[in-house]
């Protein structure tokens, strides 16, 4: 009676908005976020067969959580697939793509925006990961690991040195702890 | 770690939300006693809030149709990464492909290319939403879904026949202006999109037109496996849609009522 296909499809639409901002922390420019996104539901829904939504009598919330970090999982695979094949000879033009395609904000809204993106830029991916997924999406650390694939202890430490980074390049008055 | 010391660990765990009543209460002891760990503290806070907020905005945009495109694909159209494609292509230069596979590359790459066609062209702006459930239609297509008889009558959306599940469902499929196709279920009073595909536009090489006619093909079958004996007759969808298709047939005995 389980259809993990199904049950992932029906899942899906709810989790649009929170896949797209987390492809969002991920990539360079909403163009490439949304590719990411794209990407990502295309190898989720190849592979829903092999979605296992645990327990089996799962509640509707248990299942999107279930959904959620199973999707979560597959776009950080995207990312990192990604990252290695394209490198990062991309940088060179992201200033402007970037530039390009955020029209109608206020100058300061884009500046913040431009440096949290730079400040993100300059962690490593592992980091970015454990960023994004605690700090920004919310994620327990227990699920956090989890779309990891990494250790608790292991994603707290890099946790903490994003943090550290972090606070130094994005604190309003450049505090260095 | 002694009871009464809070080290960084447990002051970032306390920032994410990840400790129980008696470990936050330690942290906010120590905290209101020492203005470094205080400090430590605020900038914390402020980075995590900083990096949620300028992030957040990404929740109310619209979600782009190529988005919701890619959830409603048919489970049996093979949508292979372009990449993943060349990948293969270069790893297997030489290696011994049948048509039949290469035939599934052409017709993916078709595939990719109608639906990037229609990111540029509109799918009918407005016409569906994603929410908790699935896909919903909205606005022009919705309207046509309700009030439209079949027919190629509408501006933006045709609608082409209707159907009565054996679950007991109304559905109707639909066609856009922009080509794509789909077949729309009544339930709990919304049309929710079951099946979403692609459309070719007309201007499409000869070439590309042959690989994509096999699309709707795969609403045709969806269609066939929903529906139970005829597709409805001109009256009875009359009267459908003079009930806004929501009294689907005789109610069930009702054992709550008085």
């Amino acid at each position: 009676m389980t259809d993990p296909a199904g049950l992932l499809r029906r899942a899906l639409p709810a989790l649009l908005p929170r896949l797209r901002r987390f492809a969002r922390t991920l990539a360079r420019n909403p163009q490439d976020a949304d590719d990411l996104a794209q990407n990502t539901i295309e190898r989720a829904l190849r592979n829903a067969a092999q979605w296992r939504p645990s327990p089996p009598d799962a509640t509707a919330e248990q299942l999107e959580v279930a959904a959620r970090r199973w999707m979560f999982g597959i776009m950080k695979n995207a990312w990192i697939d990604n990252r290695r094949s394209h490198g990062r000879e991309r940088a060179l033009f992201a200033g402007e793509e970037f530039g390009a395609d955020v029209g109608d904000q206020s100058a300061t809204a884009l500046e913040a925006r431009l440096s949290l993106q730079g400040a993100l830029e300059s962690l490593a991916d592992e980091q970015r990961l454990a960023v994004s997924l605690v700090l920004i999406e919310g994620l327990s650390y227990q699920d956090a690991a989890e779309v990891m694939e990494v250790p608790i202890g292991t994603l707290t430490s890099r946790l903490a040195r994003a943090r550290m980074q972090l606070a130094r390049l994005l604190s309003p008055d450049g505090e260095t702890t | 770690m002694s009871a009464d010391t809070v080290d960084e660990a447990m002051l970032f765990a306390y920032v994410d939300g990840e400790l129980d009543a008696a470990q936050r209460a330690r942290v906010e002891t120590a905290v209101a006693r020492d203005p470094e760990l205080a400090a430590m503290l605020a900038r914390q806070q402020y980075l995590k809030t900083r990096l949620q907020s300028g992030f957040d905005a990404v929740l109310d945009e619209p979600v782009p149709e190529r988005l919701l495109h890619a959830v409603a694909a048919p489970a049996s159209a093979q949508v292979v990464e372009l990449r993943a494609v060349r990948q293969s292509r270069a790893a297997r230069a030489g290696s011994r492909w049948s048509w039949r596979e290469w035939g599934a590359v052409a017709a993916t790459l078709v595939i990719g290319l109608l639906v990037g066609m229609n990111l540029q062209r509109g799918v009918g702006r407005g016409s569906l939403i994603a929410g908790s459930g699935g896909l919903m239609a909205s606005g022009a297509l919705a309207d046509a879904l309700t009030g439209q008889p079949a027919g190629p009558v509408g501006a933006e959306a045709s609608i082409g026949l209707s159907i009565r599940t054996s679950a007991g469902e109304y559905c109707r499929s639909f066609s856009l202006q922009s080509g794509s196709a789909g077949l729309a279920c009544r339930r709990d009073h919304r049309w929710m999109v079951d099946v979403l595909e692609s459309g070719q536009p007309a201007s499409t090489p000869e070439s590309f037109r042959q690989a994509g006619s096999s699309m709707p093909q795969a609403l045709r079958a969806a269609i066939e496996s929903r529906m139970t004996g005829e597709p409805l007759t001109e009256a009875q969808e009359q009267e459908q849609i003079g009930r806004h298709w929501d009294a689907a047939g005789p109610q069930p005995p009702s054992e709550r009522q008085p």
